[in-house]
C-alpha cells in the first residue's frame, strides 16, 4: 500500500511541476491580415506583423516553446485570365518593398509558404488542410525564430517570377499553433 | 525507441524466468472506446474550462496481457485512434482543420491481474510508440499513459472491463495530452 502511495505521489508531483511537458498546451493566435494584392506590373503589397499586437502571444511568448501547426487562410482572386500560382514571402526584418525585383534582393528575405494555384478568372478560398501543406521548412524555421524573437517581420504575396500576374486576397489570416509549456 | 525496445526485452526476460517458475497466462482482448484530446489548439483569449477538452474522438484495438509474475501483467497493445475534425470561423470564413489520426504500440504494467470479477480494480502504466498524423503535421514519438482499470464480468474464459486513462505524447519540451475511457473483452488462452 506504502509503494501505491509514493507512485501517486511521484504522478502528482510530476501533474504540477511548472515547466514539465505534462504542463503544457497547444494555443492558437489568429492575425488578420489587412487585404492586399500583387501586380506585377504596378507592384507588390505588403503588411508587417507585430506579433506582439496579439495579447495571446504576449501572454504566452515567454513559454513558447515550438510552432505545431499553421496556415494562411484568405479568400485568392485571380484577375487574370492565365492560372497563378501565389508565394507568401517574408523579410525576417521589417521592410517596404514595392515590388518582387526589390523584394528577392533582401538579405533577410525567406519563401514562407506556396505555391497556391488559383485558376484564371476565379476567386478561391483556401482550405485549412491545404494551406498547412504549403509552408517551407525554411519559412517555419523562419516564424519559430520570429516568434521567439522580436516577433517583428513583413509579408509579401507574390506571383511566378517572370510572370505576368495580377491577383488579390482578401479576408486573409496568419494562424499560429504555438507549444507551449503552462 | 531505445528504451521502448530495453524495456520490452526486461519484460520478455522477466517473464521467460518467471515462466521456468510457474504457468504463464495469456490473454488476448480487444477494447473500443472514447478519447479526448487535453488543452490542443485552444483559444486563451476566450478560455473557458470547458475549451481544454477537445471534440471526442473513438479508439479501439488489441491487448494481450501475459501473467508471468504474481504481481505484475505485461500487456504488449496496439491502438488506433480517430480524432473529430474542427471547425473554426476566421476572417469570416468558417474553415476545417482535419483532426488527427493515431496509431501506437507498447506495453502496459498493470498491477495485478487485469482479468477478475465486478468491481476488480487494477492501475497501470504504459509506454510506447504513438504516432499522430493529419494534413501537413506528423508527430512520431514516445507515448506514456497510466489509468485505472475495473472488472465488470469474468468467467472461465472470459473478462469484461472498462478502462479510463490519461496518455501522453512527449514532443520535445511540451506534449500531446488526451484522456480516454475504453470497454474491453478479454480472452484467456491459458490458465
Amino acid at each position: 500500500m506504502k509503494r501505491h502511495v509514493w507512485m501517486v505521489l511521484a504522478l502528482g508531483l510530476g501533474l504540477a511541476a511548472p515547466g514539465c511537458i505534462l504542463t503544457s498546451g497547444q494555443v492558437q493566435i489568429n492575425f488578420d491580415l489587412p487585404n492586399f494584392s500583387g501586380n506585377s506590373l504596378t507592384g507588390i503589397d505588403h503588411t508587417t506583423i507585430d506579433l506582439n499586437s496579439e495579447k495571446e502571444y504576449q501572454d504566452n511568448k515567454e513559454k513558447l516553446k515550438d510552432l505545431s501547426d499553421l496556415a494562411v487562410l484568405g479568400k485568392f482572386t485571380n484577375n487574370l485570365t492565365t492560372p497563378v500560382n501565389v508565394e507568401v514571402w517574408m523579410t525576417t526584418t521589417p521592410s517596404n518593398h514595392l515590388d518582387e525585383t526589390s523584394l528577392m534582393q533582401d538579405p533577410t528575405k525567406v519563401k514562407l509558404w506556396g505555391p497556391f494555384q488559383v485558376a484564371g478568372s476565379t476567386t478561391k478560398t483556401i482550405d485549412w488542410n491545404a494551406s498547412a501543406q504549403l509552408f517551407t521548412t525554411a519559412g517555419k524555421a523562419a516564424l519559430l525564430t520570429e516568434a521567439k524573437g522580436d516577433g517583428n517581420f513583413t509579408l509579401y504575396a507574390v506571383g511566378p517570377a517572370g510572370q505576368a500576374y495580377n491577383f488579390s486576397v482578401s479576408n486573409g489570416a496568419l494562424v499560429l499553433v504555438i507549444d507551449v509549456g503552462i | 525507441m531505445k528504451r521502448l525496445l530495453m524495456l520490452a526485452l526486461f519484460a520478455l526476460l522477466l517473464a521467460g524466468r518467471a515462466a521456468q517458475a510457474g504457468p504463464v497466462g495469456v490473454s488476448v482482448g480487444v477494447f473500443g472506446g472514447l478519447s479526448i484530446p487535453v488543452l490542443q489548439d485552444v483559444t486563451t483569449s476566450s478560455f473557458s474550462p470547458g475549451d481544454a477538452f477537445g471534440a471526442t474522438g473513438s479508439t479501439f484495438g488489441l491487448r494481450v496481457p501475459v501473467h508471468a509474475i504474481s504481481s505484475i501483467t505485461f500487456e504488449p497493445y496496439y491502438a488506433k485512434s480517430k480524432y473529430k475534425d474542427r471547425e473554426e470561423t476566421i476572417g469570416g470564413i468558417t474553415y476545417t482543420r482535419e483532426g488527427f489520426d493515431g496509431k501506437s504500440y507498447g506495453v502496459n504494467f498493470i498491477l495485478g491481474r487485469p482479468e477478475g470479477g465486478l468491481f476488480h480494480m487494477y492501475p497501470y502504466l504504459g509506454i510506447g510508440k504513438t504516432k499522430l498524423e493529419r494534413t501537413g503535421q506528423e508527430i512520431n514519438k514516445t507515448g506514456y499513459n497510466f489509468g485505472l482499470g475495473v472488472g465488470l464480468f469474468s468467467s472461465q474464459k472470459i473478462s469484461v472491463g472498462a478502462r479510463g486513462e490519461f496518455s501522453m505524447v512527449a514532443t520535445g519540451d511540451t506534449s500531446r495530452k488526451f484522456v480516454g475511457a475504453t470497454a474491453g473483452i478479454t480472452y484467456r488462452l491459458t490458465p
